[in-house]
């Protein structure tokens, strides 16, 4: 236990010290704000290019569902993105600097370090994704107050990608060791071949990439959570073997 | 009794044999000196030893416990302080000997103590600023500060002062010096003066195999005998008392003799040269000995 504590709080010191968390939650923060803010001017904009074009448009009224749209195409896309490349490193650049070296030969056991490692970048996640939520949440209900069905569902949805896309960078760290761009690439690939194999409709709701794809479908009710049970019990079996493997791949790396 | 037992160690990356067949022992409370070239596999040794390498073949046994790969729980008996020590360089010496001894579950009354010990050992008390603003001589003091945490009953050092300078390396020796006492010291180098000047005893790896071990605290280590010079009369009066050997330019040289028992009988014979001195070889003589 005193490993693990003793690792968290060097986790958290790291974050903290190397910018990392702050720049997390600052781009997360962001995102909570533009959505909304993009979804209030999207009518304006969109007026004042037709106008120039001279195109005449009757634009439905804008609603929650928009402020909610922007925001998962922005959390779905941008914020993952960013997600990988500030945790992409987080084994990687103890295995190309050697720090680990020190720290396991006093005994650290190696399944801890991937444990709290994988712990931390969830909660650090989790941290920088609920604040982004509630900020758009605040300011949909602030603009347009409507309820939306489903809606924290829809957020889950996202956050349960995101630990995803951790564990697959665990994964992807103890299989390349101390290459960042091998586990980016990685990371891409896996996230490419999903894609491809979710074009077919039988293969694709078993799928983790099916989550990032529903949020909408979700608040509108053409889906229930109950539909989305196939992609999330994968999702959470794929996460729970990808951190197996990586312990496995770790424990047997030379050093 | 010894702390560290190599039985037939074998390891190979690839075609490449490092280590083949080397047989090591390392008694309690000693400084041994583990020589080599660069490549010699003086590396590859140490990190089987700490169970970071896995050996093809043979046995390895840390205070009569055998390691095994992985997490050998042997490490608890041992420190490490590897040729270039990283640390998290956002952190400064105190955080880092906190996370080591938090991680090495040393009690909490222990830690401050034992880590304001080791700073004022190794030089680092009130250095306030991060370890990325540390010298390499700086970051080699840590790295044996963080290595002595645990009290360890064996202390590993890979080519601690082969990156220093003169300054660096005479105050990485003196520290070893100084924990002779409460811990043994393996540490490999291809530094030959730094042996010389600190180990007990020296061990040279050679092809993968312990070719040589030299007892460096013996007196009649690599004694060549005593050369004189001595002109002909002076050689011709000492000759029937004294086995002389010819060694060219009026040098001669006396074995087997205390230099007691040829002051003596220089004196009976009334001979006073003006060159007298006792050879012995140097470790790196046996050195290009064994390894030429």
């Amino acid at each position: 236990m005193s490993q693990v504590r003793a690792l968290f709080k060097k986790e958290a010191v790291e974050s903290v010290r190397s910018f990392k968390l702050f720049a997390l939650i600052i781009v997360f923060m962001i995102i909570g704000v533009v959505s909304p803010l993009t979804a209030l001017l999207m009518p304006d904009i969109l007026e004042a290019v037709m106008e120039d074009s001279g195109i005449a448009f009757e634009l439905p009224p804008v609603s929650a569902f928009d402020s909610y749209s922007q925001f998962f195409s922005n959390a779905n896309q941008m914020g993952l993105v960013v997600l990988v490349i500030i945790f992409g490193s987080i084994l990687t650049h103890e295995f190309s600097r050697n720090t680990l070296v020190n720290l396991i030969t006093k005994g650290l056991k190696k399944y801890n370090i991937i444990l709290v490692k994988t712990v931390f970048a969830a909660l650090a996640w989790t941290l920088a994704f609920v604040i982004s939520a509630l900020i758009t949440y605040l300011y949909t209900i602030y603009y347009w107050g409507d309820a939306v069905h489903n809606l924290f569902a829809a957020f889950g949805l996202t956050w349960l990608f995101g630990v995803f896309l951790i564990t697959l960078i665990m994964a992807a760290s103890a299989v390349f060791k101390s290459s960042f761009p091998g586990v980016l690439i990685t990371v891409l690939a896996v996230v490419i071949i999903m894609m491809i194999a979710g074009i077919h409709p039988d293969i694709a709701e078993f799928l983790p990439q099916y989550l990032i794809g529903s949020n909408m479908a979700l608040l509108h009710g053409e889906l229930e959570i109950g539909d989305m049970m196939p992609s999330i019990i994968a999702t959470v079996i794929s996460s729970i073997l990808m951190i197996v493997l990586s312990i496995l791949i770790f424990n047997k790396t030379e050093m | 009794m010894s702390i560290l037992k190599i039985d037939d160690l074998h390891k190979s990356f690839r075609d490449n044999k490092v280590i083949g067949g080397l047989d090591l022992v390392v008694e309690e409370n000693t400084i041994y000196g583990f020589i080599g070239n660069n490549g010699s596999g003086k590396t590859t040794t140490m990190k089987m030893v700490l169970g970071l390498l896995k050996q093809d073949a043979g046995e390895i046994y840390v205070n009569g416990e055998k390691v095994a790969f992985g997490n050998t729980a042997t490490n608890r008996h041992i420190g490490f302080l590897p040729d270039v020590p990283e640390f998290y360089a956002y952190m400064n010496a105190e955080e880092y000997l906190k996370l080591c001894a938090e991680i090495t579950d040393i009690k909490k009354a222990d830690r401050k103590v034992r880590i304001d010990h080791l700073l004022e050992l190794v030089g680092l008390q009130g250095v306030e600023k991060r370890i990325k603003a540390y010298s390499r001589g700086m970051k080699q003091r840590l790295g044996i500060a963080q290595a002595l945490i645990n009290r360890p009953k064996l202390l590993i050092c890979d080519e601690p002062t082969s990156a220093l300078d003169p300054k660096g390396r005479k105050e990485i020796l003196n520290i070893l010096q100084q924990i002779k006492g409460e811990t043994t010291v393996v540490f490999s180098t291809h530094i030959l003066s730094d042996v010389e000047r600190i180990c007990d005893k020296a061990g040279i790896l050679y092809e993968g195999k312990l070719v040589r071990e030299v007892d460096l605290k013996d007196e009649g280590f690599g004694d060549k005998g005593i050369m004189v010079k001595l002109d002909p009369e002076e050689h011709a009066r000492l000759a029937g008392d004294l086995a002389l050997e010819r060694l060219g330019d009026n040098m001669y040289r006396i074995t087997g003799r205390t230099l007691e028992e040829v002051y003596r009988l220089l004196n009976n014979h009334h001979v006073y040269p003006d060159h007298l001195v006792r050879e012995r070889k140097t470790l790196e003589d046996v050195y290009l000995e064994v390894t030429s």
